[in-house]
């Protein structure tokens, strides 16, 4: 999976004025639109992230209210009631039914996908910043440095990612933000590992001793030479290790570790209910199904960028 | 080859320190009460007091740890604070539970990823094709819960009295019994390291039915591993698959392919004979990197179908508070994952006669 | 619990593992030669048991009666032992005859009979005990005189008991019981669904009505003799005030809480103990739910609008908090809704949680709950209102006064009188909220007979019959601690000692009466203050040996003398004999 592209040409200033430029960006997204996952995935996405947007128009109820003695009728784990199923007219609609503490499901998922995309972002996007500064030194800086924090980053992967993240969130504390935090650390050694070789294997080049016979100081030619592009295969990277982290975090807070009550994220709406997975199957399948959906999306989009941005596979 | 592994050896040294030093640090820091844990939640002061000079608890911590990297030089890995028993001798019982799993889930994940990677790479761009990636993307993004839940109820309830009813938890059925292979053999008297390995190989279940020609035993392992080996494999067949079919497509690309199917070699062969066995190379990484997410997922699979192996017996050991056990599993963990990575490595060498290990 | 190097089986193991990942890894595959190797000595701490035997072997013929202690003197007006300091309540225990047996105790216990019952206080063999203490092997290698032996314990995965040859009460009806555990409940009940299991314990909340609807199913609900509370620390603010007490006392819903979150069989908590245990429920019933009244009394406090806190919890499914984090967030929106106090939930861990508690640190609202020991009212308020637990802050010194009267009674009839003014004390001061008293059940296969549940969660399955098959399973929730139950207390390995070993006393199956066991009668003296127990004769126990009044005195004494050179279990620290006979002889030091 190393994909070393030549470098992108991102100068502005461009020597051939009024004639179009070949870029290599505008190359791949034309190639990325002809893969056919990438579009299913980039779809999916964005019918996601509007939910998301929206979440506060498309779901009926507040997703943190129990409706007990609110509603009546209303009583934990009520099955779905769709008027256009043949529900009653006088008895309120609940697309998804209601959950142990009488809340609308549907609502809860509405409101968990603005959690679930949070999640996904934040937590690759905190292992990607530490992990491209850890293989950048490790790469550009060499022997010493490389060796202690290959070696560390070693430890981290001796570990079963998820044990490791267990007992880090034990420590930390339940929670949110400690599960992401956890997932983010365990996912540093990859990108990390991905830099150093993209940065091994860009140092060498003609272009980089070039930017050194003129002068420029190591942290300049790392940050405007090697990073820039060393950042499609971390791109690619990122965007499959999004499903995982969301995941990952899915399953801390389905082993109570994650998310708190009350918020609605879908992990712990499923450990939560697991138990009454026999006696209302859908308070476990609609948020199981929801993180599949999401998940599928960024796997699809991943593998289509990958495609996209292997130049063997350009054929 | 010889030096390489020596390097390599010595690399992982410094690693498996790492590797100590970060789980004492851990366990240490983790909120909470190793006696309440252990005792109850009635346990008085007094009682706890006691408990902590027992177990050395009430020593500094730096004290503690040399105390612990000393043993485990000497190799005794500690006595449960729950179970009271060596670390060892839980491990010996419960490794192989997880061995068992995780070498289905693996075998699973291989053959299906393979030849699903196979098809889709042969029929590129059919609907064949586009079904077998979907199905891949999909095995990706389904968590293991999820997928458990939904086997165990599907094969348990729905299916119940059907051929294809599978139990949905557990290792055997009451009742069918394991004859340990120290006792079959009239080994009992045998001691030392060749009996810990006897019992090791005896509590692998489907070693022992082979061993003893026990077919019963063997069906009934088969049975309760079905379930959970492929909920377990799903995720890293679907990375097989897709790893197969682009590595394929890669080969097939390749000059010499081309030179073949020139000479009017049949494709199937072309296939078979000069593009797998070039395509396999960059799969052995991949499969032999998996065994890390299936340790991992192996911690939620044994949960749910209830499964007594080492993953579940850390995160009781999390909860309960256990430190030495947290510590012991983890090790070993971690020194059979670097075992596995090297033995990757090496195969990669051995497959591939243009890598030279140095 | 030696720290001895344990190199071999150590590397044994990782060569093992090393063979079997090389094994996968396609490089190797293991020699037959490496299972087969050599024989040495070592990891049979069962098979070689040392010997270390105390010198006083009792003969067969002869019967000398064991007194203990042997040498020194319980100072009961002291608190002293030999000198140092004892705050147990037994002063003697003596062998009088090899069927007699005389406990004298400090001060009058009238639940005694109650505490030897409990399944902690089984009788074991004086050379059993010998024998297999000091190496620990009868934490997982019981012998007892029940109706079961324990026949495999596969670590982890299951235990199987077998009929007890030497059982002379009426037959097992199962001649095997297998039980089994699972922490999930819904993965009990697809075990039981799907002919797995015959039978198991807890079923979830939501899965009563399943179970009731299936024809091959029963259900056995389990009264709840347990009680979830919504503590308050009287010394943080604004706990402090017994007003904004009061007013949580009454601006809970406690009736929409049972209904609609706890299983079948629980009943709103009216007073701290429940009903079934003498003089629980006696005196004035908790506040009725009025909210407006609750807003007024806040309102009084100073708080017309209410203020923010905590309500702290753990996640820990126990029988008096079915579905923990569900019912904190139905009372966290009765708290917004009623009383507008908005408190966020915090979740500890278990054990943090205890400890917290126990130190008198959870500072804002935190639910927690007490399941029942033994059947008595001391179990309960003595420990919550009288110095067991700093959770509440400091005491009530009027709450304290009458729980040390009512203690003090010599029948049940005698100390109503004081417990009522316990309870309506309880209720006027509100150091808690009783919220309910969690029911649970058991369920079986239809064809199950005999087939039961246990208030004490003690169910007996030597009066089971499994339809026509000879093998009952059994599901509970996880796998007991070790089998050697003086030194256990989690119900798990309680109910699997209680197959195997007999006390003195036992309970009525499915009652929380005593009914005696291994003892024929056991008769107080007129103050209450000595037990004279009339032994059962021709007991064996399932190693052959024969039961006799020095085994039950050695069977208590080594729990009580924690100077015993046989005060060793799993954990050694015998944490019932602590909390119902109050402390042990020479205490370690602190």
């Amino acid at each position: 999976m190393t994909l070393h592209a030549e470098p992108f040409s991102i100068e502005i200033a461009d020597p051939l004025a009024g004639q179009k430029p070949v870029s290599l960006l505008r190359d791949t997204l034309r190639n990325i639109l002809r893969q056919r996952s990438a579009i299913v995935g980039l779809t999916a996405l964005a019918f996601l992230v509007l939910v998301a947007i929206f979440a506060g128009v498309i779901a009926p109820f507040d997703p943190t209210q129990p409706l007990l003695g609110i509603e009546e009728n209303a009583r934990p784990r009520l099955a779905p009631c769709i008027h256009l199923l043949g529900c009653p007219a006088g008895q309120p609609e609940h697309l998804m039914g209601l959950d142990g503490n009488a809340r609308d499901v549907f609502s809860r998922v509405v409101f968990g996908s603005r959690v679930s995309l949070q999640i996904g972002f934040l937590t690759v996007g905190f292992a990607i910043i530490l992990g491209t500064i850890i293989g950048s030194i490790a790469g550009f800086f060499g022997s010493r440095a490389d060796n202690v924090l290959m070696r560390l980053m070693d430890v981290l992967l001796a570990f079963p990612a998820l044990l490791l993240a267990i007992a880090i969130v034990t420590v930390l504390g339940p929670g949110l933000i400690n599960a992401q935090l956890a997932i983010g650390i365990v996912a540093i050694p990859v990108y990390a590992r991905v830099m150093r070789a993209s940065v091994l294997s860009i140092r060498g080049q003609d272009f980089v001793a070039a930017s050194q016979a003129l002068g420029e100081s190591s942290g300049g030619i790392l940050m405007r030479r090697i990073v820039p592009n060393a950042l499609t295969p971390l791109i690619v990277q990122g965007t499959l290790g999004i499903a995982g982290a969301i995941i990952d975090v899915a399953a801390l807070s389905f082993l109570g570790l994650g998310a708190q009550p009350p918020l609605a994220e879908w992990g712990s709406m499923i450990g939560d209910e697991r138990n009454a997975v026999f006696s209302a199957p859908h308070l476990v399948l609609v948020p199981g199904i929801a993180i599949i959906i999401t998940c599928l999306s960024f796997n699809l989009l991943g593998d289509g960028l990958r495609d996209a941005l292997d130049p063997r596979l350009n054929r | 080859m010889t030096r390489y592994i020596i390097r390599r050896l010595l690399l992982s040294i410094p690693v498996l320190l790492g590797v100590v030093i970060l789980v004492f640090i851990l366990a240490r820091i983790i909120p909470g009460d190793p006696c309440r844990a252990a005792l109850g939640e009635r346990a008085t002061d007094a009682i706890c007091n006691a408990f902590n000079v027992r177990y050395g608890l009430d020593q500094p911590i730096p004290v503690q740890f040399l105390t612990y990297v000393g043993n485990v030089a000497t190799g005794d890995l500690g006595d449960s604070i729950r179970f009271g028993r060596p670390v060892s001798q839980i491990l010996v019982e419960r490794l192989p539970v997880t061995l068992e799993l995780t070498v289905y889930a693996l075998i699973f994940a291989a053959v299906f990823g393979i030849l699903l990677g196979r098809l889709s790479a042969i029929r590129r761009n059919s609907p064949i094709d586009v079904a077998t990636m979907v199905v891949a993307n999909l095995g990706v993004s389904i968590p293991v819960f999820v997928l458990g839940l939904f086997f165990a109820y599907l094969f348990a309830v729905v299916l119940k009295g059907t051929p294809l009813s599978l139990p949905p938890s557990g290792r055997l059925t009451p009742g069918v019994e394991v004859i340990p292979l120290a006792k079959a053999w009239g080994l009992t008297s045998l001691g030392g390291p060749p009996r810990v390995v006897l019992d090791f190989l005896s509590n692998v279940n489907t070693i022992n039915a082979v061993l003893t020609l026990n077919g019963s035993l063997l069906v009934d392992t088969l049975r309760h591993m079905i379930l959970p080996a492929v909920a377990l494999g799903t995720i890293p067949m679907a990375i097989i698959a897709r790893m197969t079919r682009s590595s394929l497509l890669d080969v097939l690309g390749l000059d010499y392919i081309r030179t073949a199917r020139a000479k009017g070699v049949r494709e199937r062969d072309v296939v078979a004979k000069h593009g797998m066995r070039n395509a396999l190379l960059p799969v052995v990484t991949v499969i032999g990197l998996s065994l890390g997410g299936l340790l991992s997922g192996a911690v939620l699979t044994e949960t749910i179908f209830n499964l007594a192996g080492i993953g579940r017996t850390i995160t009781e050991a999390i909860q309960g508070r256990d430190y030495i056990i947290i510590q012991g599993v983890v090790i070993i963990v971690a020194i059979i994952y670097i075992v596995v990575n090297l033995v990757v490595d090496i195969s990669y060498a051995l497959l591939d006669p243009r890598i030279r290990l140095t | 619990m030696s720290r001895t190097p344990r190199r071999s089986p150590l590397l044994a193991l990782l060569a093992t593992a090393g063979i079997l990942v090389a094994a996968c890894g396609g490089a190797a595959t293991p020699s037959p030669a490496a299972s087969t190797a050599a024989p040495a000595a070592a990891s049979a701490a069962a098979s070689t048991a040392p010997s270390v035997a105390p010198s006083s072997a009792p003969s067969a013929a002869a019967f000398t009666p064991m007194v203990y202690p042997a040498t020194g003197n319980v100072d009961c007006a002291a608190k002293t032992f030999d000198g140092k300091a004892y705050t147990g309540e037994v002063k003697a225990i003596k062998a009088l005859d090899a069927k007699t047996v005389e406990f004298d105790l400090c001060v009058p216990d009238v639940a005694f009979l109650s505490k030897v019952a409990f399944s902690s206080f089984a009788i074991n063999d004086t050379d059993y005990l010998a024998a297999h203490v000091p190496d620990g092997s009868i934490v997982q290698q019981p012998n007892g005189t029940g109706p079961y032996m324990l026949k495999e314990w596969v670590k982890g995965d299951h235990i199987t008991l077998a009929a007890n040859p030497n059982w002379t009460g009426t037959p097992v009806l199962a001649p095997t019981v297998v039980v089994k555990w699972s922490a999930e409940a819904a993965q009990r009940l697809v075990e039981l669904q799907s002919g797995n299991v015959d039978g198991i314990d807890n079923v979830g909340t939501t899965d009563f009505e399943t179970v009731s609807k299936d024809s091959t199913l029963k259900l056995f609900p389990r009264e709840g003799l347990n009680t979830l509370y919504i503590g308050m620390n009287v010394a943080d603010k604004p706990w402090d005030n017994e007003k904004v007490r009061q007013a949580i006392g009454m601006g809970i819903d406690r009736a929409q809480i049972v209904k609609n979150f706890f299983p079948g069989g629980s009943s709103v908590a009216d007073y701290f103990t429940p009903c079934s245990i003498p003089n629980g429920c006696v005196g004035d019933p908790w506040y009725t739910f009025d909210p407006v009244a609750a807003k007024k009394l806040l309102a009084d406090a100073g708080f017309p609008n209410g203020f923010k806190t905590k309500l702290q919890l753990r996640d820990a499914v126990r029988g008096y908090m079915p579905q923990p984090k569900i019912i904190a967030q139905e009372i966290q929106s009765q708290l917004q809704k009623n009383l507008g106090i908005t408190a966020t939930i915090e979740v500890q861990e278990s054990t943090t949680y205890i400890d917290n508690s126990d130190a008198g640190k959870l500072d804002g609202l935190f639910l927690l709950g007490w399941g029942v020991d033994y059947p008595d009212q001391t179990d309960f308020v003595d420990y919550h209102f009288a110095g067991g637990t700093k959770a509440f802050g400091p005491l009530f010194p009027d709450v304290v006064g009458a729980i040390k009267k009512a203690a003090q009674g010599a029948s049940d009839d005698a100390r109503k009188a004081d417990y009522i003014t316990v309870n309506g004390l309880i209720k006027q001061h509100v150091p808690m909220v009783p919220v309910a008293h969690g029911g649970s059940a058991t369920a079986f296969k239809a064809d199950v007979e005999g087939a039961h549940s246990s208030p004490l969660t003690s169910e007996v399955f030597a009066v089971m019959k499994p339809g026509d098959r000879t093998q009952l399973v059994f599901s509970q929730n996880a796998e007991p601690g070790g089998l050697y139950c003086a030194d256990e207390s989690d119900g798990e390995s309680l109910r699997v000692c209680e197959q195997i070993t007999q006390g003195l006393y036992g309970y009525k199956v499915a009652g929380t009466a005593v009914e005696p066991a291994l003892a024929k009668q056991c008769t107080p003296s007129a103050d209450l203050m000595t037990w004279t127990c009339d032994l059962q004769e021709n007991i064996k126990f399932a190693d052959g040996s024969t039961f006799d009044a020095n085994d039950v005195v050695q069977s208590f004494a080594v729990q009580w003398d924690a100077a015993n050179p046989l005060h060793k279990g799993r954990t050694s620290d015998f944490s019932y004999w602590a909390g119902l006979f109050g402390g042990f002889l020479n205490p370690p030091a602190q």
